[in-house]
Parts: structure tokens; C-alpha cells; sequence
């Protein structure tokens, strides 16, 4: 079935595919809309779900806990400030290793108050043992939602689902609705191994000495990096019943490639057009969107640069006192190949500025002849800096 | 203590960071030095009821089990609820806590109602094992005596001079209480009480000796009316509220001033007088303690209103009220929805509140299905329970074990 929808109307359509039994969220913009949709939705009896008020996000991810322990397929949906006030949680989260989905609008950090698309959110909280990954358009966050159950509850790891703020939260496309048996099909109830069971009561969360604590994250850390496969066949899986493929690393033209450019999110649609533009001037030119940034897919993005001379990252977030978190992360991969190639990163977009083709291939050739156009602070170029 | 499963290898660890074993060896109650009570309290309606009518049991009855179950309660303490459910002032309903809500829970029209439709009778007790009494007077006081004592398995003769049982009772107008309404009520009081009932029966003061010599006891109504028969000098005045044990065999029970002469709206202290009497003449028959008797029947502390969380209840407009509520008779659907406003206050009507509440699965239905009991092993007395309750049914408690 075909739909006109907005990123979040699909977020909220793909929870209810995935028939999860508790939704618990707290509304900030822009992903509102997601769990508005969603209290509709259970409120009119169409999904047999439980919807959890809280007054936090941090209630909110603490609610999800104890639902995903009970053996409940979980959903929530933040956005920065939100997703930061969930910091400890999202930790408790992938440690106890209960597999939610969440949905994140990436937007921006405040102060100053800005309500548009950054990544500063979500990649700062990568270390919190989540997968991440970031959507490219509408119909990539319904279906990644659908796929990411069916891993988390393989791999026992929460999956957060980012997609932009505005340019897909608050942008309607067409989309291919699948219909709810196909998607049963597709994801089997949510049977956990271990869940709170009041005739056999377990602890979950208990106490550990240090003899067995490095041996529990040696195996969260296994089974982390096992993610990206995992990931990767289910999205084959996906893409044999529906015909839309969505892996960890979308590739784009990169085998002859002198010149590849990286971006996630909305970025990657401006990136894949400005390499085709850069073709057209003879420039060999390809593109690396990064779906899934953890776990990091170090052996797609490595086979991907193999050839390259140039690498480009474009990040939509700043670490500060270092410089791009894609490029820290391209780079430390990089290194372990002991490439020779050449490193330009930009920091583009952040606080909501247009990522477009036309400032994607300016970028591409400052990065080729050497022309420093743009401020450069550190190891990063920044646009749209103030002279 | 189950022997522990002891992790050797990494694909030993569990996926999740939980226990292999159940963990219900560790008795976390030892934890505890608060303890929840859970025990059903006086409440204020009853608190309020001369005749000691636990209201909320019999609502909760009525909802669980029907008019039948809910008579069955209501005769256990009052035979006469067909007069009580039209004449009392109802000081049950002044004190109704839901009162501070909104409106009051009409007790009264629901007793009435039960009263009318339902058909439950008390089982029989064994007879004659508890002695032989007889009651001069079939008055209110001395029907309500003599059922009690029929109920506890004395066999029990009502004498009076009268054509009719009724005594006073039938002094009251017609148009306040149809005649019909009282002959049906005494019939049921006579039945469940297996009363000897002997009408048109003078009984000279001369002969109560001769009638004490051939029962164990013989009681005096003051509530006989037109046909009370004068103390003889020979009786034992006997004050049911402060006496403990009548001393004599031909007894004349007293009442406080504000119960003479008879008055039809005091209908539930006539009934309570006698209950109290019976109670306190079968104790001395039968030789045991009226305290111990009365301790193993019902709740001991009262619930006060301020232990009723009204926070936890919504207001609503009841559709009780209408201009001439007196006259009409309730439908089904009228009571029933009264009783859903009944608080249940002091008293578990299994809400569960408190089950889904605690953290530790410690607080349980308990076998019998009639409340809440507390697995103190495991309990470790955070208070939850406790707070959770808006009826007052759960109180903490430092118990030394």
C-alpha cells in the first residue's frame, strides 16, 4: 500500500507494525509527533499496547527497562535534550542488554536553543553500548524500525533508529506500507530467554565482583561487534520479502573511486547527488553512507576505501577538543589498514543548515586542489562560519 | 540454600546480567523491621450502627455473591432489616467518609432492598445443646434476644399476651410502616430463629418463678408494649451496655432513657440491646467469655477517615438523589449502583492495589480468596503496600519476631 507520510507518522505506523506491547515516551520536538501518533493509535484500540505517561525521558527509558525485562516488546522516542537527560539509563539499557527500540529526531544541543537537525545528540552517547543507526529518508525509517527489532531481540541490545530533524521528522514522503502479515512474517513475537517471572524470580542487575565483571563485557563487546552481521543479514532477510534493502554501509560508486565522501542521515541523499555531478566533471568520485555508526562496521567501511586517495567526512556534530566524532571514528579505522590516503574533515549542517549537492561539491574541491576556503579550526574545516 | 551453579567458562555467563538460579532462597524479609498488617477495621458506618452492621462486608457480598450472600451478612447481625432499611435514622450514612467526596453512600435503600427481595435463611444450629430460655414480651428488644439465642443453639420459647408479635412495632401508623412489611419480618425472625412462638398468652408476674424453674432462663421485654409485663421485684435489673453477666434467673434487661418510651426511628438500638443481651445470656450458659466470643468475630480497631485516601477516588455526581426517594421503590440497577460507591472503608475488598504494587510479589490473595496476606520472608517492609491502600486495611507495624 502506498502512503504519503512524515518521518514521524512512520515511526510511529512502524512501532505499531512491530505490535509492541508498551510505548512509555515523553513529548519533545520534533519527535512529538511519534508518540502522539502512537497514544491515537492504542487509544483507539488498533495496537493491544500499554502507553506510559512519565515526567522524564530519563522515567521514560527506566519504564521501558522494566517492560522489555518483563518479556514486553518496548518502544520510546526522544530527541537531544531528552536523549541526554536518558544518559544514565541508556547505559542500564545495553548493559542489562533488553532490546527497545527507540526512535531519535537528531536536533540540536542547546544553549543556544535550536530546535534543528545535528547529530551532537545521539553520536555523543555512543559509547553507551546502543546500536545506532541513522535513516536517509522516510521510507528507511519505517523499515529500519521493523529490522531492528528483529536484531535487537536477536543480539539482546537496544537499537536506536535516528533520523533528522525536520528534514525527516516534518517531511512527507510516499512510502511502500507493508501489510501487517508480511510484517509478521518478517518479525516473530518477542520471545526472551531470560525475562522477571514472579514463579521464578530472578535478579537482574545484581551485584558482580570484578572476577566475572571484565568476562560480562568481553562478551557484550563479542556480541556487539557480531551486531553489524546480524544487522546485515536480517537486512537481506527484509529485502528478499520486501525489496528494499537498507545494510549497514551503503556504498556508492566508490570501486574506482580517487575522492569518497562519508556522511549519515538526510546528508547521504545530497552527497550520493554531488558525487554523480563530480562524475559528470571527470572527477572519480564515490559516496560511503554510514547507517549503522555502532557498532562501527570497520570491515564495510575499510573494503570501501580500499582504492581511495582522498577521504572526506562530513560531520553534522562537533567533539570539542577534538574535532568530527565520524572522523575520529573513519580515521581510527583507517589506521589500522596503515593507508596512505589523504583526510579532509568538514563540519557542515550542524544547528540545521542545508547540507545541499552544490556545498557537498565545493567541499570535494577544496578538498581535491588544497584551496582553504573554509575556517578551519583544529584538525576540521567548518562551513557557513562567520568571516 | 540450593547448591549454586558456579560459571567456568564464557559461554557459561548468561546473555543477560541476571541470576542463573531462582533467587527465592534469599529471605530478604530478614531485611525488614516494619511490618505491613493487613487487617480489616471497623469502619465508620458501622462504627455508626447501634445493630454493629458491617455495611462494606455486606456491599462487597452483594457484589460478589448476590442479594443472598449480602442478607446472609446483614441477618448474622440484624434480623429486622426490612424495619431498620425503612424506619433508622441511619447514623451509618452520617458517618459515610464518602461524604467528604461527594454524597453519601445510601445504605439504607440498599438494605431495604435486600431485605425485601432476598430470601436467604440462617442454617439451623444444633438445638437444645446451649440450654432453654424463654422471652416474655415479643417486642423488638425481646424478637431480637430470642433470635440471637436461636441462632446460637438455645431453644427458645416467646411468650406475649398479644394476638400478633410485634409489641411496640405495632403501635407504629400504618401509613409509616406497612403492616405487611412487619408480619413479614417477624415470620422470617421466627423461622431463622426456630423460635416457640406462644401469642394470646397472659403471663401474671406470679408465674414467671414457676416458668424460670422450667427454662433456664426467662427475660423480660421492655419493648412489649401494650402487653409488657411488670418487673416483679424478684427479677435482676440487667443493663445490657455495662453489666457483664446477668445474676439470676428471671432477668429484666434495662434501657437508657433516650430508648423510653419506644421510638420507631431508634429501631436498630432495640435490635443491638437485644443482640447484646443474647449474647451475654448464652455466654453465661454455656460458661465461656463473652469477650473471647466477640474478639474471634469481628475486627477490634476502628478505621478512621483520615486513614481513607479520598485522593484515590474520583467525585462524581450520584444518581441517587430525587425528589421523592422515600416513596420509590429501588430498582436493581439503582442499588447496585449505590454499592459501587461504597468505599469498602477498613475493609479488603480485593482491589489488589497493593499485590501490583509491591516491588517484591510479597503481598498475596491469600488462600481462602477473602484479602490479602504478606510472604514475610521476602518482605522487606518498604511500606508500599501500606500507602498504596485507600482503605486503611494495611497499617506497618513493628512486630518483634
Amino acid at each position: 500500500m502506498k502512503k504519503v507520510m512524515m518521518g514521524t507518522e512512520a515511526a510511529a505506523l512502524a512501532a505499531k507494525l512491530a505490535r509492541v506491547q508498551v510505548v512509555s515516551a515523553y513529548p519533545i520536538t520534533p519527535q512529538t509527533v511519534i508518540v502522539e501518533e502512537l497514544a491515537d493509535i492504542i487509544g483507539r484500540g488498533e495496537l493491544a499496547a500499554k502507553y506510559i505517561n512519565v515526567e522524564s525521558e530519563h522515567s521514560a527509558m527506566a519504564s521501558c527497562i522494566g517492560a522489555s525485562a518483563s518479556g514486553a516488546r518496548t518502544f520510546t522516542a526522544t530527541s537531544s535534550q531528552g536523549l541526554a537527560l536518558m544518559h544514565e539509563v541508556l547505559h542500564y539499557a545495553a548493559n542489562g542488554r533488553f532490546p527497545i527500540v527507540m526512535a531519535n529526531a537528531n536536533r540540536a544541543l542547546t544553549p543556544p536553543w535550536n530546535l534543528y537537525c545535528d547529530h551532537t545528540d545521539s553520536l555523543s552517547q555512543r559509547d553507551t553500548g546502543w546500536i545506532q543507526y541513522y535513516c536517509s529518508d522516510v521510507q528507511d525509517v519505517l523499515d529500519a524500525i521493523l529490522i531492528a527489532y528483529r536484531v535487537a531481540e536477536i543480539v539482546s541490545l537496544p537499537v536506536m533508529i535516528n533520523l533528522d530533524a525536520f528534514y525527516l521528522t516534518h517531511t512527507s514522503e510516499l512510502l511502500d506500507v507493508p501489510e501487517q502479515d508480511a510484517v509478521d512474517r518478517f518479525l516473530p513475537p518477542f520471545r526472551p530467554v531470560f525475562k522477571l517471572d514472579t514463579d521464578d524470580p530472578k535478579t537482574f542487575g545484581n551485584v558482580c565482583g570484578s572476577d566475572l565483571y571484565t568476562s560480562i563485557k568481553f562478551k557484550h563487546q563479542q556480541d556487539t561487534l557480531a551486531a553489524t552481521a546480524v544487522w546485515n543479514k536480517m537486512a537481506d532477510a527484509f529485502a528478499d520479502q520486501f525489496g528494499r534493502r537498507h545494510p549497514a554501509v551503503a556504498p556508492y560508486r566508490t570501486e574506482d573511486a580517487e575522492l569518497v565522501i562519508i556522511g549519515i542521515g538526510t546528508a547521504t541523499g545530497a552527497i550520493r547527488l554531488a558525487v554523480d555531478r563530480l562524475r559528470e566533471e571527470g572527477i572519480a568520485a564515490g559516496s560511503l553512507g554510514l547507517s549503522m555508526v555502532r557498532p562501527f562496521p570497520y570491515a564495510d567501511v575499510l573494503s570501501a576505501l580500499e582504492n581511495t586517495r582522498h577521504v572526506m567526512v562530513v560531520d553534522r556534530d562537533v567533539s570539542f577538543g577534538a574535532e568530527g566524532i565520524l572522523a575520529q571514528e573513519v580515521k581510527a579505522g583507517l589506521f589500522d589498514r596503515g593507508t596512505d590516503c589523504r583526510f579532509h574533515g568538514f563540519i557542515a549542517g550542524i544547528g540545521g543548515n542545508d547540507i545541499s549537492s552544490d556545498g557537498i561539491i565545493q567541499l570535494a574541491r577544496q578538498a581535491l586542489t588544497g584551496k582553504e576556503e573554509t575556517s578551519k579550526t583544529g584538525n576540521s574545516f567548518w562551513t557557513e562560519v562567520l568571516p | 540454600m540450593q547448591s549454586k551453579k558456579t560459571i567456568q567458562c564464557l559461554a557459561d555467563l548468561p546473555v543477560m546480567p541476571t541470576t542463573l538460579d531462582t533467587m527465592a532462597w534469599n529471605k530478604t524479609g530478614a531485611w525488614r523491621f516494619l511490618t505491613p498488617v493487613a487487617r480489616n477495621k471497623i469502619p465508620p458506618c458501622r462504627q455508626g450502627c447501634p445493630a454493629g452492621t458491617p455495611v462494606p462486608d455486606f456491599i462487597n457480598a452483594l457484589k460478589q455473591n448476590g442479594e443472598n450472600g449480602a442478607l446472609e451478612i446483614i441477618l448474622a447481625h440484624n434480623p429486622l432489616p426490612g424495619l431498620t432499611g425503612r424506619l433508622c435514622y441511619h447514623p451509618c450514612q452520617t458517618k459515610c467518609v464518602r461524604r467528604d467526596l461527594d454524597e453519601g453512600v445510601s445504605i439504607q435503600r440498599i438494605e431495604r432492598y435486600l431485605a425485601d427481595c432476598g430470601d436467604f435463611q440462617p442454617p439451623a444450629a444444633d438445638p437444645g445443646k446451649a440450654g432453654c430460655v424463654t422471652v416474655v414480651g415479643a417486642g423488638p428488644l425481646g424478637l431480637s434476644c430470642a433470635y440471637f439465642l436461636g441462632l446460637q443453639g438455645v431453644t427458645v420459647k416467646v411468650t406475649d399476651a398479644g394476638t400478633r408479635a410485634g409489641g411496640a412495632l405495632l403501635d407504629i401508623a400504618p401509613e409509616k410502616l406497612d403492616p405487611g412489611v412487619l408480619e413479614k419480618e417477624i415470620d422470617r425472625l421466627v423461622a431463622a430463629g426456630r423460635l416457640e412462638l406462644s401469642l394470646g398468652t397472659e403471663t401474671p408476674a406470679a408465674a414467671l418463678a414457676e416458668m424460670a424453674d422450667q427454662s433456664d432462663m426467662v427475660i423480660l421485654d421492655p419493648t412489649a408494649g401494650n402487653g409488657a409485663v411488670a418487673a416483679p421485684e424478684s427479677a435482676v435489673s440487667f443493663n445490657p451496655f455495662d453489666d457483664e453477666a446477668p445474676a439470676g434467673n428471671v432477668v429484666a434487661p434495662t434501657l437508657p432513657d433516650n430508648l423510653i418510651p419506644f421510638k420507631a426511628p431508634m429501631i436498630a438500638h432495640y435490635i443491638g440491646a437485644g443482640r447484646r443481651v443474647a449474647r451475654l445470656v448464652a455466654a453465661c450458659l454455656s460458661g465461656e467469655s463473652f469477650a473471647s466470643q466477640e474478639a474471634a468475630n469481628s475486627p477490634d480497631q476502628p478505621v478512621t477517615a483520615e486513614q481513607i485516601r479520598l485522593d484515590r477516588f474520583r467525585a462524581e455526581q450520584s444518581a441517587e438523589t430525587s425528589p421523592r426517594k422515600r416513596q420509590v421503590e429501588w430498582t436493581r440497577e439503582q442499588v447496585m449502583a449505590a454499592a459501587d460507591r461504597c468505599l469498602s472503608c477498613g475493609t479488603c475488598n480485593l482491589c489488589e492495589q497493593c499485590v501490583i504494587s509491591c516491588p517484591d510479589t510479597s503481598i498475596l490473595k491469600n488462600p481462602a480468596g477473602t484479602g490479602v496476606c504478606v510472604d514475610l520472608y521476602h518482605c522487606k517492609g518498604c511500606g508500599i503496600c501500606a500507602y498504596e491502600c485507600p482503605r486503611g486495611v494495611i497499617t506497618m507495624e513493628e512486630i518483634n519476631e
